[in-house]
C-alpha cells in the first residue's frame, strides 16, 4: 500500500497546531507559569550588547536558524529503511511530546537562571559534578556528530567531479566574500552575500562542463582523499580568523537553508508525490542494511534532530534567553521553532520515500550488500542518467535526499530537463551547511579542549596561543577524522543519534529538576516521561551498539582498534548520562522528600537568580 | 484618540555569539567571547550596546522602539523597513538604499532613514534625527 504526500503533510500540520494550542498551552500556563510581569534577563541584566529585549519575530528567526542543521534532513532519510510510517509517527509524536517540550523547558529554565548555559544550570540545579559531566558529554557528542555529518559529505562527493568542483568552489568563494565584506568593502554584507550566491550558482552550473571536460579527472576523487581534504579543511578553518571563512560561509548557509527548505515545502505541496516506500518494511524486526537493528530503539535514534535534539538545549540556553523580551514569547519561540524543525524532517522523509524502495536501497547500501537483499531497482539507471552520476552505493543519506529533492523540484512544470542541476544544487546545499557545521564544531571542540587543558597547564587555555590552538584543533580533527576514515554510516550514524539523544535526555533531566525546584512536582511528568523514553531508547541503543556491532567488530581482523574505540566512546557517553541521571535522582529525592517542595513556592522565591 | 506611534531605531550589526552553524556544532555562543578574531565584531557590538543604553536613557522605554538585528535577518527587515519608509517618507534615494540594503554594516536606521552607515553614530546624531522626524 502506498500513500500520497499531501495527507501526511496536512495531517502533520493539524497535529502540530492542535498540540501547540492545547498541550503546549497547558505547559506554558500550568507547568512553567509564564509570567509577563517578571523581568527577563534582557531587562535585569540589560547591557544593550548581549542582553537586550528583542522583538519576538526577530528572535524567532534567529532561534530557528540556529536550531536547524543537517540532522533533520539526513536522519529521516536513513530511517526510511523501516518504512514511511515509523519515521513519520516518531517525528510527529516525538516533536510534539518531547522535542518541542525539551526546547521550551530549557529556554524557560535559562531565562529563569539569568540566561545561563545548560552546563551552568546543571551545575547550580543538580550539582557541580553534573555540570562537569555535561561539558565532557558535549565534547564527545560534538566529535561523533562531526564524524556522522562528515561521512555523509564524503560519500556524496566521492567519484563525483561535478560535486567536488562545486563544493570545492565554496571555499575560494567564501574566502573572497570574507575579504570583500571585511577588507575591500568593509561592512557591505548584502553585496558580498549577493556576489557569493551568484558565484555559487555559477559553480553549480559550470560544474557540469567541468565534469565533461579534460580536467574532470582532477576532480574525480576517491573517498579516502576526500576525507583527507575535509579533515584538513576542518583543521585549517578552525584556526583561521572567523572573518575569513566562518562568517561568510555562515551568510551563504543561512540564505541557502531558508530558500531551499521553503522551495522544497512548496515543491512537495505542488507536486504531491506518491510515496513508493511501503508504510512498514520487514526491517522493523532487524537486519536492515542501512541501520542495523530493530525498530526499537534504532528508528528513534536514527531520526535524531527531527523529533528531539540535545543540541537545541545549547541554543535554548545560549543567546536566545538573553534577548527574549517577555516570558510569553518563550512559548512561540521555543515550541514553534521546534515544530517547524519536525516539519522539515517530514519533508525530508517524503522526499526520500518518494523513491522506489529498490532505488532507495540501491543508493543507500553498498552494491555488494544490495545484491544480497533480493530487491530490484526500478528507475536507478534512468535517475543516474538524469543526474549525471552513478548513484549506486552512495551511502550516507545525502545522495538519496538530493535525488528525492531533485525529483520533486524537476516535477514542477517546466523543470523536468533540469534534474541534473537540481541534484547538484541539492548536494551543494547539503554540503555547504555540513561544512559550516564542521568548521564551527571543530572550533568549538577546540575551545573546549583548550579549556580542559588549561586546568592542567594554564597557558594552554589561551585561545590566541597558536601552538595550543594547533594542538587542540589537530586533536579534534584527528578524532572525528578517525571515525570517518574507519567507519561506515551504519556504525557512525547510530553513535551520533545515541549521543545527540542522550544530550537531550540530560537536558530533560535538568528541565525536570527545574520544574521540581519550582514546587510543581505534580507536573514533572511533562519532562519526566520524554526523558524516561529518550534515556531508555538511547541507553538500550548504546548497549545494543556495543554488544551487537562494536564488540563483534573487535574480533574482525583489521577492525579490532575501530571496535574498541567505538565501544569506549559509546560507553563513555552512556556513563556520563547515567551519572547525571543518578545525580538528578538524588537531587529530586532531596527536593521532594527532604525539602518537601511539593507545593508551589511563592513567586519570588523561585530559584531564578 | 489614536495612541502616539513610537519612533523607530533599527541597529543593524553583526553578532559574535550567533556565528556558525549551531545545531550539531554547538555554535560559537559563549566561546565567541574568547576568540580574538571576533574582536572587531565585538567592538562594534559594544558601541551599539552603548548607543542602545544612551537612547534608552534619553527617551525611556515607551517613546522609541529600538531593534538590534543581524544583517542576515532580511526576511524581517524588508517588510519592517517598507512599513517605516511608508510611514516616515524619507527621500527616494534613501528609500532605495534602505530597502535594498545598499549600506555597509553597522548602520542605524532612524525612522526609515539610515544614518552613520559603516560606523556607529553618536547618540546626539540619533537624538537629532529622532527629534527632527518624530517631534520627540
Amino acid at each position: 500500500m502506498t500513500v500520497d504526500a499531501m495527507p501526511l503533510v496536512i495531517g502533520a500540520l493539524c497535529v502540530m497546531a492542535i498540540f501547540y494550542r492545547y498541550y503546549h498551552g497547558f505547559i506554558a500556563a500550568k507547568v512553567a507559569v509564564l509570567d509577563d510581569t517578571r523581568k527577563t534577563p534582557a531587562y535585569t541584566m540589560y547591557d544593550g550588547q548581549n542582553y537586550y529585549p528583542t522583538n519576538k519575530w526577530v528572535l524567532f528567526g534567529h532561534h530557528f536558524a540556529a536550531i536547524t542543521g543537517a540532522g533533520p534532513l539526513i536522519g529521516p532519510v536513513l530511517a526510511a529503511q523501516f518504512g514511511v510510517l515509523p519515521g513519520y509517527l516518531w517525528i510527529l509524536i516525538g516533536v510534539v511530546l518531547a522535542g518541542a517540550v525539551h526546547d521550551f523547558i530549557i529556554f524557560f529554565a535559562s531565562v529563569r537562571h539569568g540566561g545561563k548555559s545548560l552546563a551552568e544550570i546543571a551545575r547550580t540545579q543538580i550539582s557541580p559534578l553534573s555540570g562537569f559531566i555535561a561539558s565532557i558529554a558535549i565534547l564527545f557528542i560534538l566529535v561523533v556528530a562531526l564524524a556522522g555529518l562528515g561521512l555523509a559529505v564524503v560519500n556524496a562527493l566521492a567519484e563525483s567531479p561535478w560535486g567536488v568542483f562545486t563544493i570545492g568552489c565554496t571555499i575560494p568563494i567564501a574566502l573572497f566574500m570574507g575579504l570583500y565584506m571585511y577588507r575591500f568593502r568593509k561592512g557591505r554584507i548584502a553585496e558580498g552575500t549577493l556576489i557569493g550566491v551568484i558565484l555559487l550558482m555559477l559553480a553549480v552550473i559550470f560544474g557540469k562542463d567541468v565534469a565533461n571536460s579534460s580536467i574532470a579527472p582532477y576532480f574525480t576523487l576517491p573517498k579516502a582523499r576526500i576525507t583527507l581534504f575535509i579533515l584538513l579543511y576542518g583543521f585549517v578553518a578552525s584556526i583561521l580568523p572567523v572573518w575569513m571563512l566562518l562568517c561568510p560561509r555562515d551568510y551563504l548557509s543561512a540564505f541557502m537553508k531558508i530558500g531551499t527548505i521553503a522551495f522544497l515545502a512548496i515543491g512537495i505541496i505542488l507536486v504531491n508525490p506518491e510515496l513508493k516506500m511501503p508504510l512498514v518494511t520487514d526491517y522493523i524486526h532487524g537486519g536492515g542494511p542501512i541501520i542495523p537493528g530493530t525498530l526499537f530503539p534504532f528508528a528513534f535514534i536514527t531520526i535524531a534532530c527531527g523529533a528531539i535534539s540535545g543540541f537545541h538545549s545549547l541554543v535554548a540556553s545560549g543567546t536566545s534567553p538573553k534577548m527574549v523580551s517577555k516570558e510569553s514569547d518563550i512559548k512561540t519561540i521555543g515550541f514553534v521553532a521546534m515544530l517547524i524543525e519536525g516539519f522539515i524532517g517530514i519533508l525530508a522523509l517524503i522526499a526520500a520515500t518518494a523513491l522506489h524502495p529498490g532505488d532507495y536501497f540501491a543508493i543507500n547500501v553498498p552494491p555488494a550488500v544490495f545484491e544480497k537483499l533480493g530487491i530490484s531497482v526500478v528507475n536507478l539507471e534512468q535517475l543516474s542518467a538524469e543526474v549525471g552520476e552513478n548513484l549506486a552505493g552512495r551511502t550516507g543519506g545525502a545522495v538519496s535526499l538530493a535525488v528525492g529533492m531533485a525529483q520533486v523540484f524537476s516535477s514542477i512544470p517546466g523543470m523536468r530537463h533540469l534534474m541534473d542541476y537540481w541534484y547538484h544544487f541539492a548536494i551543494m546545499f547539503e554540503a555547504l551547511f555540513i561544512l559550516t557545521t564542521i568548521d564551527t564544531g571543530t572550533r568549538v571542540a577546540r575551545f573546549m579542549i583548550q579549556e580542559f587543558g588549561g586546568k592542567l597547564y594554564k597557558p594552554f587555555e589561551r585561545v590566541d596561543n597558536l601552538p595550543s590552538a594547533v594542538i587542540s584543533s589537530a586533536l579534534v580533527s584527528a578524532a572525528w577524522g578517525y571515525f570517518v576514515f574507519t567507519g561506515t554510516i551504519s556504525t557512525i550514524w547510530p553513535m551520533f543519534g545515541t549521543a545527540n539523544q542522550l544530550l537531550a535526555g540530560i537536558a530533560l533531566c535538568v528541565g525536570t529538576t527545574v520544574i521540581i525546584s519550582l514546587g510543581r512536582v505534580k507536573y514533572a511528568w511533562v519532562t519526566l516521561v520524554p526523558m524516561a523514553f529518550v534515556m531508555a531508547t538511547t541507553l538500550s541503543a548504546g548497549w545494543m551498539n556495543i554488544t551487537h556491532n562494536f564488540l563483534p567488530l573487535t574480533r574482525k581482523e583489521g577492525h579490532a582498534l575501530q571496535g574498541y574505540v567505538n565501544t569506549l566512546l559509546t560507553a563513555l557517553i552512556m556513563v556520563c548520562a547515567v551519572i547525571i541521571l543518578l545525580d538528578s535522582f538524588r537531587c529530586w529525592y532531596r527536593m521532594v522528600f527532604v525539602e518537601k517542595r511539593g507545593i508551589e513556592v511563592i513567586k519570588g522565591e523561585v530559584a531564578s537568580d | 484618540m489614536h495612541p502616539i506611534k513610537k519612533a523607530s531605531v533599527i541597529i543593524v550589526r553583526e553578532n559574535d555569539a550567533t556565528g556558525g552553524c549551531i545545531c550539531c556544532a554547538g555554535g560559537m555562543g559563549e566561546f565567541a567571547r574568547k576568540d580574538p578574531s571576533y574582536d572587531s565584531i565585538r567592538k562594534v557590538a559594544e558601541e551599539c550596546g552603548k548607543l542602545h543604553r544612551n537612547i534608552r536613557e534619553v527617551f525611556g522605554e515607551d517613546r522609541v522602539e529600538i531593534i538590534q538585528i543581524e544583517p542576515r535577518a532580511y526576511m524581517y527587515l524588508m517588510p519592517k523597513i517598507l512599513k517605516e519608509v511608508l510611514r516616515f517618507k524619507p527621500s527616494l534615494s534613501l528609500v532605495i538604499r534602505t530597502l535594498f540594503f545598499l549600506y555597509p554594516v553597522p548602520t542605524v536606521i532612524v525612522n526609515g532613514k539610515p544614518i552613520g552607515m559603516g560606523r556607529v553614530p553618536s547618540v546626539e546624531e540619533v537624538v537629532e534625527e529622532l527629534k527632527s522626524t518624530h517631534s520627540l
